[in-house]
């Protein structure tokens, strides 16, 4: 395998991991989380943001990263680059929506001394959710338009 | 993609060990419906004691790992095959 070829799979990995986790919490898990009681879909919400401060920060520079090589290597097709610009450009625009976020999650995880009214967590929600699907189709294309950008190399 | 490779070459024996992975993801959904079952019939009334709620969810979670980790290899399976390295 060369160098190329093993960047465009540790590329293909880490954005297929990011644009899959994001589809399944999408789908299934925020969605759920609707569902429950404000206090319950507050405390849950919490304590999964919390966890992704920790796993977000690695995987994240680490796709954008492996975008950026994978667009700027090798001897590829005029396609083939274009395609993996734009996904780098996809990803960029996930990463956008995240700093736009920030806010919002600032307020959900240091919200330590009083919790939300459920009027006011159920607005705060809705608002988050809806950037949260900008990004989860974003990094959805993205990692569609790096298959397409290493089947076509 | 299995069907589709050429039998025997190495992108095919790629494509049917994922496959099997994907098989074997399969069985441990299979093994995790008794605990699904439950959970989805509990009444909330039926809310288990602390420590019997955190076993059956150490269990739900060690089989959940393993699940994680053969739908993972079958990913990189799966691209290395596609992508004929």
């Amino acid at each position: 395998m060369s160098g190329v070829e093993a960047a465009e799979l540790a590329n293909l990995i880490l954005v297929g991991v990011l644009a899959g986790n994001d589809l399944g919490h999408w789908s299934v898990v925020h969605p759920a989380l609707g569902k429950v009681p404000a206090h319950e879909s507050f405390t849950a919400e919490k304590a999964i943001f919390g966890r992704y401060r920790y796993f977000m920060p690695i995987l994240v520079p680490l796709a954008i990263a492996s975008g950026i090589v994978v667009a700027v290597i090798g001897d590829k097709s005029d396609t083939s680059f274009w395609l993996a610009v734009a996904g780098v450009s996809l990803l960029g625009v996930w990463q956008f929506v995240v700093l736009t976020l920030y806010p919002l999650n600032e307020r959900i995880l240091g919200a330590e001394s009083r919790e939300p009214t459920a009027d006011e967590w159920w607005a705060l929600r809705r608002s988050w959710y809806a950037r949260h699907t900008v990004r989860v189709w974003a990094g959805f294309a993205a990692f569609v338009l790096f298959v397409l950008s290493a089947l076509l190399a | 993609m299995a069907v589709q490779e050429e039998a025997w070459t190495l992108e095919w024996s790629l494509a049917v060990i994922g496959c099997a992975l994907i098989f074997g993801w399969q069985l441990i959904v299979f093994s995790l419906y008794p605990i699904n079952l439950k959970l989805m019939e509990a009444k909330p009334e039926d809310v288990p004691p602390e420590p019997e709620w955190r076993a059956m969810r150490r269990l739900w979670f060690e089989r959940h790992s393993l699940r994680t980790l053969l739908s993972s290899a079958a990913l990189v399976l799966f691209l290395l095959s596609a992508l004929a390295l």
